[in-house]
């Protein structure tokens, strides 16, 4: 490969290769090697980094400045870290809506605001038109871990329960349909939002949480098989819980896209032991972000890390790390 | 769900109709049926039915997904457009990570090389009218049920007269590799799934060459129901010794077809022979662009004369596993040269191939 390909960016098998190839080869530490969404960097501070692109930057349900919040935030929570400072890099476009650059800075002071999110540093690029495609958005989030919840753990039983939160796939639709790619009548709000409550409440309630990971580009499918191939364990999935979004299954349908792989920006999948799932799933079900969570699964065994689908029809599949970009099918 | 999908998913009824079929396959030791079309193939592994009736029934993947069975000489002439007449190329997302010499479109995009995705064929006309300072060529691929597809962006070329679209067409003729697989006398299979939107458009009448080979033969739909039902009635066949071709798919097939898509493959297209990715030249296996259309065959347009194909074919076996003839493992290239990552051939480049799904397959009883 002479060339950066998309794929490398797209979250799926090519990422995970580009990662362990390029950059755990040359940076490798212990902190760095867990891969998880952040990094506990001494016993009580969590960090980490995001850069969001997104075409076009506003779409129905949120913008490019809700994205990185709710990501940034997110990643905190993953790790069992309440959210406290960020900084922020911007990398303009020269000649980007100066009203479109303020509206979007005005989404991410709310939500930081509601957060507790302070903005402690920051930077501003402008480069030349047409270098760029509008705007990125670098936010690295701080956060310090709740109660001393240590995420991800090293310790997984058959039968811990695999939850996730809501409906998949509906931040990919919102943003395919906003682009243009796909048409349909109607909307599909995308379901980015922040979910550290959430997390929090699980830790207050006493919940044996072992693993959480907000669902992101290369979606359901990616998520958990990073999991297995951190925890070393074979998953069983059913088919039957996932909750869907009818009509983002309708889009999927139609125009051959693997629900399984389009991104959310507001779901989570938390792995709990199974004593506590019960529990976790109804303090889930109090808010409005996690409404619909399911257990969806759980390990069946401590080795041969593999992901089983047991689709709603009777059969198995092993469901795969995407290979690459969404594309539609033909055949 | 949207209640139309819903009648034909319905999970109790799939579920009765599941364990019938495995209590009926359980008589057999080795029934092997090939399903013909790519989008069979793709559903029967996503509903979880690919593996299901192991080891009494094994589905074969055929030649039915367009995109893999798209010849190294077909890349290479995209390639060639590319590179050597600097156009742009729109085509179906699926075709992009075919890989041919080591690359794929997608490599080609890349490196800064134009090439657009459309999910409709017509869409390239309003890609070539915005983008109008290059000239675009559509890569026609499929089969039959994407041709009128073709058609219909030929007839807006025509009549719009826009200067900077032409087409190539990498149509490939289903009729034609029915009675070339049937006629190898190889064809190691027990009934065969015929394509549902394919005799949408042509009619099953169209499959009847297969009478002549005497293997049973059943028209089906896509929906997880419809694919039960076209199995169940596929093994009733079986096991009563019935020959002969039965629509299993009578909402949406007709015996002779869709007349006014008939009528736009051929006031376009003619018949021609035709590589095929893993099985080499088919006789009348593709569509090309009528003489009188030819200034809107890129073929013609860019003078694309005879391209050196390197092929790496010799060390795959897709041909023989496409036709049942082997199973994948007894492929010398199976998981050594030929993987997901670096596939040879069509069994392993589709999602879904048989090469692929028996590599999955040894992942799942790992």
């Amino acid at each position: 490969m002479d060339k950066v390909l998309i794929t490398v960016g797209s979250g799926g098998k090519k990422s995970q290769s580009f990662i362990n190839s390029e950059i755990i080869s040359r940076f490798s530490n212990e902190k760095l090697n867990i891969l998880a969404d952040g990094a506990h960097i001494d016993n009580n501070m969590v960090v980490t980094t995001d850069s969001f692109t997104v075409f076009p930057p506003f779409f129905d349900g949120g913008d490019i400045g809700v994205l990185s919040i709710c990501g940034m935030v997110n990643d905190l929570a993953s790790m069992g870290a309440e959210p406290k400072y960020m900084t922020m890099a911007l990398v303009i476009e020269e000649g980007f809506p100066f009203g479109d650059l303020q509206r979007i800075l005005d989404s991410m002071k709310k939500l930081a605001n509601e957060q507790n999110i302070q903005l402690v540093a920051g930077d501003t690029k402008v480069v030349e038109k047409g270098k760029l495609d509008g705007i990125i958005i670098n936010v690295t989030g701080f956060g310090y871990r709740y109660k001393n919840v240590m995420l991800p753990s090293r310790d997984y039983k058959i039968g811990d329960s695999i939850i996730l939160t809501g409906p998949v796939g509906e931040h990919s639709i919102a943003v395919l349909k906003n682009r243009g790619v796909v048409e349909f009548d109607g909307m599909v709000p995308s379901d980015v939002a922040p979910l550290w409550e959430p997390v929090k409440s699980l830790i207050d309630g006493d919940i044996n949480i072992k693993f959480i990971r907000d669902v992101t580009r290369g979606g359901l499918s990616a998520v958990l098989n990073e999991f297995v191939s951190f925890s070393r364990t074979k998953i069983e999935i059913y088919e039957d819980d996932i909750p869907v979004n009818e009509k983002v299954l309708a889009v999927c349908d139609i125009y051959g896209f693997d629900i399984y792989s389009l991104a959310c920006e507001g779901r989570l999948v938390v792995v709990v032991d199974a004593m506590d799932s019960e529990k976790a799933l109804s303090i889930l079900s109090q808010y409005e972000q996690t409404k619909s969570a399911r257990a969806i699964g759980q390990i069946i065994d401590l080795s041969n890390p593999i992901v089983i689908l047991n689709t709603q029809f009777g059969g198995k599949i092993v469901m795969d790390m995407p290979t690459g970009e969404i594309l539609p099918r033909i055949c | 769900m949207n209640k139309s999908f819903d009648l034909f998913k319905d999970r109790e009824l799939a579920k009765k109709l599941f364990s019938h079929i495995k209590s009926k396959v359980s008589h057999f030791s080795n029934l092997k049926i090939m399903e013909f079309c790519g989008t069979h193939t793709h559903n029967i592994f996503q509903y979880g039915f690919r593996y299901a009736f192991q080891p009494n029934l094994k589905f074969i993947a055929g030649p039915g997904c367009p995109v893999c069975v798209t010849s190294d000489n077909e890349l290479a002439e995209a390639f060639w457009l590319l590179e050597k007449r600097g156009v742009g190329v729109i085509t179906y997302g699926d075709l992009l990570k075919v890989p041919y010499n080591g690359k794929s479109l997608f490599d080609y995009r890349s490196e800064g090389f134009s090439i657009e995705i459309v999910y409709s064929a017509i869409d390239a006309l309003s890609i070539a009218k915005k983008k109008s300072d290059k000239e675009w060529v559509f890569l026609g691929v499929g089969f039959e049920t994407t041709i009128p597809a073709t058609s219909a962006l030929l007839d807006l070329v025509v009549r719009t007269g826009i200067k900077n679209l032409s087409v190539i067409s990498f149509h490939k003729n289903t009729k034609s590799i029915i009675s070339a697989l049937g006629s190898l006398g190889e064809l190691r299979v027990d009934g065969i799934l015929l394509p549902g939107h394919v005799s949408a458009v042509v009619g099953w009448q169209y499959f009847n060459d297969i009478n002549a080979f005497g293997i049973p033969s059943v028209v089906v739909g896509f929906e997880p129901l419809d694919i039960l039902y076209g199995i169940k009635e596929l093994i009733d066949m079986i096991e009563k010794g019935e020959r002969g071709i039965k629509c299993a798919y009578k909402r949406a097939v007709q015996e002779e077809g869709n007349r006014k898509m008939l009528d736009s493959i051929n006031k376009f297209f003619d018949v021609t022979d035709c590589n095929w990715r893993g099985l080499g030249n088919i006789k009348n296996g593709g569509f090309e662009i009528k003489p009188e259309y030819s200034i809107y065959n890129a073929r013609k347009r860019y003078k694309i004369e005879n391209i050196e194909v390197l092929s790496k074919q010799n060390q795959c076996l897709c041909g023989d596993v496409l036709i049942g003839k082997i199973e994948p493992i007894e492929c010398p290239s199976f998981d050594v040269l030929c993987n997901p990552d670096a596939p040879l051939g069509p069994c392993m480049v589709s999602h879904e191939g048989t090469c692929l799904a028996y590599y999955k397959w040894s992942r799942i009883n790992g």
